[in-house]
C-alpha cells in the first residue's frame, strides 16, 4: 500500500506539482525581472527628462546672456542706456538677479544694480558652456542656488571686456521640487565635482545649504567615471540606511548628474504585490491540487485497501468477510465481483465440509465396524459355544479369556478414540529407549512369526536414555512395528533399531512391505487417515500426537514396493541418577 | 508678552525701511498703537473689566501653560535672527530679547483693537478728560516686586518730562497729571479729549531691579546675558500669566538667512523669526518646520517729498499713483508673498471701510494727469537703502513703471545712516521705504497729519487739510461710528492726495520647529507675541 501511495504521490508530482512549481517559479522570476527594469527605466526616463529640462534651462538663459554680451558692442550704447538695458532685464527675468558689463580693464561700465555692483568674473573655478564662463553653483545667503556667469562682449571674442550676470538657478530646486517617483522617490542634482546642488526632499535641503559633497557616493562615482550618457543604475542603502533603488545620468553639455533615488520597497513594490498574488494563487491552485489529489487518490487507494483487507479475510478462512466499496467505476465492480467470488466460496466450502463431514463419519462408521465387528463376532460365536458347553471347564476357561481379549480389543477402540479427542496425560522420566524397543520387539515377537515375518533388533549399543513417559513411547513404537507388520508380506522383515546423533536419540522402525506413495506420506499421520482398507486409521495419529508430547518428531520415508521405514527422535539425555528411571528404563 | 517691538528708549528716526512690524529703533521702534477707541458710552465703569477675559495674553494663570508635573530637562527655545534681514544692525534680536522681557499696559488684537495686558482694563470720563487704568493684579517684575499703579506713573512721567519722547505722541501732550489713586488704580487727566491715548501707553513698563543691578520687566522671559552672538533669557517664574513651557530663550543674530537656516537644520535653532520671501518657497514642505506667514504692519511705499517742486503737486502725486502696477511689483519683487497696497490703513485694522475704492492702475490717466500738472518732464531721484535688495528691486520695477508716463526716476543707494540723516534733514525727493500702516490709528496721526508745533514723524512735508479734518475727527471721535467715518475720510482724502505711492503690504515668513506647538491665537503674528504659551509637542502627536 505504501507504494501505491508513493507512486500515486510521485505521479501526482510529475504530473501537476512540479510543472506548476515550475510554471510559478519561472512567472516570478519573470515578473520581478520584467518589473524591475520596466521601474528602472521609467526612473531612468525621469532622470533624463530631468537633465533634459535643467539643461534646456540653463543652455537657454546662457545663451541669452551670451547674445546679449555679444551685441551689447555693436549696438552702440550709451553706459546709461546699457544701465537701463540691465535693469528692465533683471526685472524681466528673474533668473539674473544682477547684470553688470565689465571693460576690458575690469571696470564696471553699466549695471542693473542700484550702487556698486556684487559680482565679478568668475576665477579658475568656473567652467565654459556655450561661449559663457560659468562659476560653480553656491547657495547664496538668501538660501537660493546661484552661479556667476559671464559672457564676452562683442561678437569679435574677448578683449573687449565681460557682461556678468548673478544667474539664480532657483528653478533647478523648483524642477526638482516637482519631480516625485512614488510617494517617497526624489531627484537630486549632481554638480561635475559631486557637490550636492539640488534635492527633491525638503528634509534633505539642509545637505544643499551645507554644499554636501556626494562625490564619494558609488552612483556618483560610477557616473563620473563612465563615458557620457551612459546611465547608473544601483542599489544601496539610504541615509536612513533603508534600500535604495538609485539611477543616476550625465546631463549632456553641462557635465551634471540627476540622481533618482526612491525606496526598493515602494519602487518594487507593484512588483511585490503581483510576485505575492502570483505566488498566493499558485500555492492556492497547488493546495487545491493536492488535496484533489488527497481526495482522489483515496478513492482510488481505498477501494484497494479494501479488497486486500477482503482478500486477507478470506486467506484466513472468514470466507463470510465482504468488502464495501461504494464505486461505480471498474473498482466498484471489482468489489462486486470479489464479493460474489467470496460467497460462492463460502458456498463450496461449506459442501467441501458436507462432504468432508460424511466421509468422515463414513470412516469412522467403517472403522468401527471393522475394529469392533470382530471381537463382537468372537463374543457372539463364543456366547453360543457356552451355552453348549458351558460344562466343560476347559472351555470356560477359554471362554473367558477369550471374553478378555475381545473386551480389550474393543477397549483399546474406545481408547484410541479417546485419546484423539483428549490428548492422554504424560509423566516423563527418564527411560532406555534401547530397551524400550528391545521390550516391544520380544512383546510383537509372536505376531510378526503368526504373520511369517521376522523382527530384527539393531539397538545402539550400551544405554540411549531419553525423556518420556514409557507407556506412552511403548505404544508408539508397538504402533510403528504393529503397522509394519500388517503392512509387510509373509517372509519379509521388520527391523527396529536404535541410535544416537548429535544429542538426540532415534528409533528406527523398517519394513520390507508395499511401501507408501510420496502423495500420502504428508497426510499420514493425520486422524482418520489410514492407507489400510479398514480400521479408523487413528494409530499413527495417535504415534505423532505422543511424539510430539514428547517434544521429538517422527518421520517416514518409503519407497513403493521396497519398504517403509519411520524414524522418532527424542533429546538424549544423560544416563539419570538411579530411582530417577521409568520403568522401561528399570 | 506684549507684541510691542522695542525697549521704549529711543523714541526718535525717520522713515524706517526695515521690513517687520516692529519698532525698535525708529518709526517702527516708537510706532503708535490706534487702539479700540475708548468711546465714552462704552467706557462706563461697569465695563472697565471688559475684554479682559477675551484679551490675548491676558488671561489668568489658570488657562496658561499647565504646570509641570515633575521635574524635567530644561527647555531652552534657540531664536534665530537673520540680522541680513534687518537693514539697521540695532534692530532684529535685540528687539525680539526685549519683546519677551518687557511687556506693555495693552496689547492688540488680529484687527488692531487696543486689549488690556498689563491693565486689567480702564475706564473714562463722560468728557473723556480723566482716564482710570487698573493695573492687573497679581503682576510682578522679573526681581518678584509686584507692579503697581506707582510704576506707571513713574514710567509715564518720564516720557512726558522729555520733550524728544512726549512730542512723539499724540495724546502725552496733553496729559495735565498722573495720579496713582492706588497700588493699582492710576488716574490720568488730559486737558483735552484724547481717544488715542491708550495707544499712547504702548511703552514697556520696566524699572531697576531690587539690586539695582538691572532693569527688569515683567515679561515671561528675563533678560540674564546680553553679547553681540546672543542674548541669554530665562523663564520669569514670577510670570503672571503661570508656569511656561520654556524653561530658556535663546536670542541669536546669524548673519545671513542662509546661516541662520542652516543652524535651524542643524537643530541649533528651533524659531527663525524672519524668512525672505525669497527662500520661504524652499521652506515649506519640511516635516521638522512649520513655515508661518502674517500680514505685517508695514507697507512698502515710495515716500514723495512734498516739500520738493516735483511733488508739491498733489496731482503729480496722483499720476504717481496711479502709474504704479502694485499688483506686478508684488508679484516681482515679493514672490506674490505681499498684499497690494491702496493707501496707509493696515488692510486688517477693523476700522477701515471695505468697500472702499482700491487704487486704480491707469497708466494713461497717470500720463494726463502729468502733463496737465507739468509742462516739463518730471525728473527726480529717490533714495534707496542700501543692502536690502527688495526695496531695491521695487525701486527697479517703479523706476521702469514711471518710465511709461516720461518719469525719469533716478535711484541713489545710500547706508542706512546717510539714508535716514537725508530723511531727517528732508534733502530727498522720495524714498523707497517701509512704513507703519496700523495697528493702531495713532500711527496715520503721527505719519502724516500735518506738522504742527511738534513734527512727529511727518518728515515729507505732507499737508492736506481734509486728513487733518479726519485724523483730527477720528482723535475727538466720541463713538465707534463716528470714528469709523473718519477713517473712511482719512483714506478717500490721502487717495485724493497721496502723500507717497503705497505699494505694497510685506507677508513676514517665520520657521517654526515643529518640536513647538505654537497657539492658535498666534495665527496671522509674530509667533513672538505668544511665545508665553507655546508648548513642546507631545510625542505620537500629528507633526503636520
Amino acid at each position: 500500500m505504501r507504494t501505491l501511495r508513493v507512486r500515486f504521490a510521485a505521479m501526482l508530482a510529475t504530473a501537476a506539482v512540479v510543472p506548476l512549481l515550475t510554471y510559478g517559479a519561472v512567472s516570478v522570476y519573470s515578473l520581478r525581472e520584467g518589473t524591475r527594469r520596466t521601474v528602472t527605466d521609467g526612473n531612468l526616463n525621469v532622470a533624463r527628462q530631468v537633465g533634459e529640462q535643467i539643461r534646456r534651462y540653463i543652455s537657454t538663459n546662457l545663451q541669452i546672456l551670451h547674445s546679449l554680451a555679444a551685441d551689447l558692442d555693436s549696438a552702440g550704447l550709451s553706459p546709461d542706456q546699457q544701465d537701463r538695458i540691465f535693469k528692465n532685464y533683471v526685472l524681466r527675468f528673474p533668473e539674473f538677479r544682477e547684470l553688470t558689463a565689465f571693460d576690458a580693464g575690469g571696470r564696471p561700465v553699466a549695471t542693473s544694480r542700484i550702487g556698486a555692483p556684487a559680482v565679478a568674473v568668475p576665477g579658475e573655478d568656473a567652467t565654459e558652456l556655450y561661449g559663457v564662463r560659468m562659476s560653480p553653483v553656491f547657495v547664496d545667503n538668501d538660501l537660493l542656488p546661484t552661479a556667476i556667469v559671464a559672457a564676452p562682449i562683442g561678437r569679435a571674442g574677448r578683449g573687449a571686456g565681460w557682461l556678468v550676470g548673478e544667474f539664480s538657478i532657483e528653478e533647478l530646486w523648483r524642477l526638482t521640487d516637482r519631480i516625485r517617483v512614488g510617494a517617497s522617490g526624489y531627484a537630486m542634482v549632481i554638480s561635475p565635482r559631486g557637490g550636492l546642488l539640488a534635492h527633491g526632499n525638503p528634509e534633505e535641503r539642509p545637505r544643499v545649504a551645507r554644499g554636501e559633497s556626494l562625490a564619494s557616493d558609488p552612483v556618483v562615482a560610477a557616473l563620473r567615471s563612465a563615458a557620457p550618457g551612459a546611465p547608473q543604475v544601483l542599489e544601496r542603502p539610504g541615509r536612513s540606511g533603508e534600500p535604495m533603488l538609485v539611477v543616476g545620468v550625465r546631463v549632456p553639455d553641462l557635465d551634471w548628474m540627476v540622481l533618482v533615488e526612491q525606496p526598493t520597497r515602494e519602487a518594487f513594490a507593484t512588483a511585490r504585490r503581483h510576485e505575492r498574488d502570483l505566488i498566493a494563487a499558485i500555492s492556492l491552485a497547488l493546495l487545491v491540487m493536492l488535496l484533489a489529489g488527497l481526495v482522489w487518490g483515496r478513492s482510488l487507494i481505498q477501494p484497494i485497501r479494501e479488497l486486500i483487507r477482503g482478500t486477507e479475510a478470506i486467506a484466513d478462512g472468514r470466507l463470510d468477510e465482504r468488502v464495501r466499496i461504494r464505486s461505480k467505476s471498474e473498482l466498484g465492480r471489482l468489489g462486486d465481483a470479489f464479493n460474489t467470488m467470496a460467497g460462492r466460496l463460502g458456498e463450496l466450502q461449506e459442501d467441501v465440509r458436507k462432504q468432508e463431514r460424511h466421509a468422515m463419519f463414513g470412516r469412522v462408521a467403517a472403522g468401527l465396524v471393522h475394529d469392533l465387528s470382530h471381537p463382537f463376532k468372537n463374543v457372539q460365536n463364543n456366547c453360543r459355544l457356552i451355552v453348549k458347553m458351558h460344562d466343560d471347564a476347559e472351555y470356560r476357561e477359554l471362554f473367558r479369556r477369550t471374553i478378555d481379549r475381545e473386551f480389550a480389543q474393543i477397549k483399546r477402540v474406545f481408547e484410541d478414540l479417546r485419546n484423539i479427542a483428549r490428548p492422554m496425560p504424560m509423566e516423563h522420566f527418564p527411560l532406555d529407549l534401547n530397551r524400550l524397543a528391545g521390550d516391544v520387539a520380544e512383546s510383537m515377537r509372536a505376531n510378526a512369526e503368526a504373520a511369517g515375518l521376522t523382527i530384527v533388533m539393531e539397538p545402539e549399543p550400551g544405554a540411549l536414555y531419553v525423556e518420556g513417559d514409557v507407556f506412552a513411547l511403548s505404544r508408539v513404537c508397538r504402533n510403528l512395528v504393529m503397522n509394519a507388520i500388517e503392512a509387510t508380506a509373509p517372509t519379509g522383515r521388520v527391523t527396529i533399531g536404535t541410535a544416537a546423533a548429535d544429542g538426540r536419540a532415534m528409533l528406527r522402525v523398517a519394513d520390507t512391505g508395499c511401501g507408501i506413495p510420496a502423495g500420502r506420506i504428508e497426510t499420514m499421520f493425520d486422524d482418520f487417515n489410514t492407507t489400510k482398507r479398514q480400521g479408523l486409521g487413528l494409530g499413527l495419529a495417535i504415534t505423532k500426537k505422543i511424539v510430539d508430547q514428547s517434544g521429538g518428531t517422527i518421520s517416514a520415508t518409503s519407497e513403493v514396493g521396497s519398504g517403509t521405514t519411520f524414524v522418532v527422535s527424542l533429546a538424549q539425555i544423560p544416563a539419570p541418577a538411579d530411582g530417577l528411571r521409568g520403568e522401561a528404563g528399570g | 508678552m506684549d507684541d510691542h517691538r522695542g525697549s521704549g528708549e529711543h523714541e526718535v528716526g525717520v522713515g524706517q525701511p526695515h521690513r517687520e512690524q516692529g519698532d525698535s529703533l525708529l518709526p517702527g521702534r516708537a510706532r503708535a498703537r490706534a487702539a479700540t477707541r475708548p468711546w465714552p458710552r462704552r467706557l462706563t465703569p461697569r465695563l472697565v473689566l471688559a475684554g479682559t477675559l477675551s484679551a490675548f495674553g491676558c488671561t489668568g494663570p489658570s488657562s496658561g501653560p499647565a504646570p509641570a508635573a515633575a521635574p524635567r530637562e530644561p527647555i531652552t527655545l534657540t531664536i534665530g535672527v537673520p540680522q541680513s534681514r534687518q537693514i539697521d544692525p540695532n534692530h532684529g534680536a535685540p528687539v525680539v530679547a526685549n519683546n519677551l522681557a518687557f511687556e506693555r499696559l495693552t496689547t492688540s488684537d488680529a484687527e488692531g483693537r487696543t486689549q488690556p495686558r498689563l491693565l486689567e482694563g480702564w475706564s473714562v470720563s463722560g468728557d473723556g478728560l480723566t482716564w482710570r487704568l487698573f493695573v492687573r493684579p497679581g503682576v510682578k517684575f522679573q526681581d518678584g516686586t509686584p507692579l503697581t499703579a506707582h510704576d506707571v506713573k513713574r514710567t509715564f512721567d518720564e516720557v512726558i518730562a522729555d520733550p524728544n519722547s512726549r512730542n512723539l505722541r499724540v495724546c502725552l501732550p496733553n496729559v495735565a497729571s498722573i495720579v496713582a489713586a492706588s497700588d493699582r488704580e492710576a488716574v490720568f487727566t488730559l486737558t483735552r479729549r484724547c481717544s488715542y491715548l491708550l495707544d499712547d501707553l504702548d511703552r514697556a513698563i520696566s524699572r531697576s531691579s531690587a539690586d539695582g543691578a538691572s532693569t527688569v520687566g515683567t515679561g515671561a522671559f528675563a533678560i540674564t546675558s546680553s553679547s553681540d552672538e546672543e542674548v541669554r533669557l530665562e523663564a520669569n517664574r514670577h510670570y503672571h500669566a503661570g508656569p511656561l513651557a520654556i524653561d530658556r530663550v535663546v536670542v541669536r543674530p546669524f548673519d545671513t538667512l542662509r546661516t541662520a537656516w542652516a543652524g535651524m537644520m542643524r537643530g541649533q535653532v528651533d524659531f527663525l523669526w524672519e524668512v525672505g520671501p525669497e527662500s520661504a518657497e524652499f521652506l515649506s514642505d519640511r516635516a521638522a518646520v512649520e513655515v508661518r506667514s502674517f500680514l505685517g504692519f508695514y507697507a512698502y511705499a515710495l515716500m514723495l517729498n512734498s516739500a520738493r517742486p516735483p511733488f508739491a503737486s498733489p496731482e503729480v502725486r496722483r499720476a504717481f499713483d496711479m502709474a504704479v502696477n502694485r499688483a506686478a511689483i508684488v508679484q516681482q519683487a515679493l514672490r506674490g508673498r505681499g498684499v497690494a497696497a491702496d493707501g496707509p490703513v493696515w488692510p486688517n485694522y477693523w476700522a477701515r471701510d471695505p468697500r472702499a475704492p482700491a487704487a486704480a492702475f491707469d497708466p494713461a490717466e497717470a500720463s494726463a494727469l502729468l502733463r496737465a500738472a507739468r509742462r516739463g518732464p518730471v525728473e527726480f531721484t529717490c533714495l534707496v537703502p542700501a543692502n536690502f535688495s527688495i526695496l531695491e528691486r521695487m525701486a527697479l520695477l517703479v523706476q521702469q513703471q514711471l518710465s511709461e508716463i516720461n518719469v525719469r526716476m533716478r535711484l541713489e543707494l545710500l547706508p542706512l545712516d546717510a539714508f535716514n540723516r537725508r530723511i531727517l534733514s528732508g534733502q530727498f525727493d522720495a524714498a523707497m521705504i517701509s512704513i507703519l500702516g496700523g495697528p493702531y490709528a495713532t500711527i496715520f496721526h503721527r505719519f502724516w497729519h500735518s506738522a504742527g508745533e511738534t513734527k512727529r514723524w511727518n518728515f515729507w512735508g505732507y499737508r492736506n487739510a481734509r486728513v487733518d479734518e479726519a485724523l483730527d475727527s477720528a482723535l475727538e471721535a466720541a463713538s465707534e461710528r463716528e470714528f469709523r467715518e473718519a477713517i473712511r475720510r482719512f483714506e478717500v482724502a490721502v487717495r485724493d492726495d497721496p502723500p507717497a505711492v503705497f505699494l505694497a503690504w510685506n507677508q513676514t515668513v517665520q520657521a517654526v520647529s515643529r518640536r513647538y506647538v505654537v497657539p492658535a491665537e498666534g495665527a496671522g503674528r509674530d509667533a513672538v507675541y505668544v511665545l508665553n504659551r507655546w508648548q513642546l509637542r507631545q510625542p505620537g502627536s500629528a507633526a503636520r
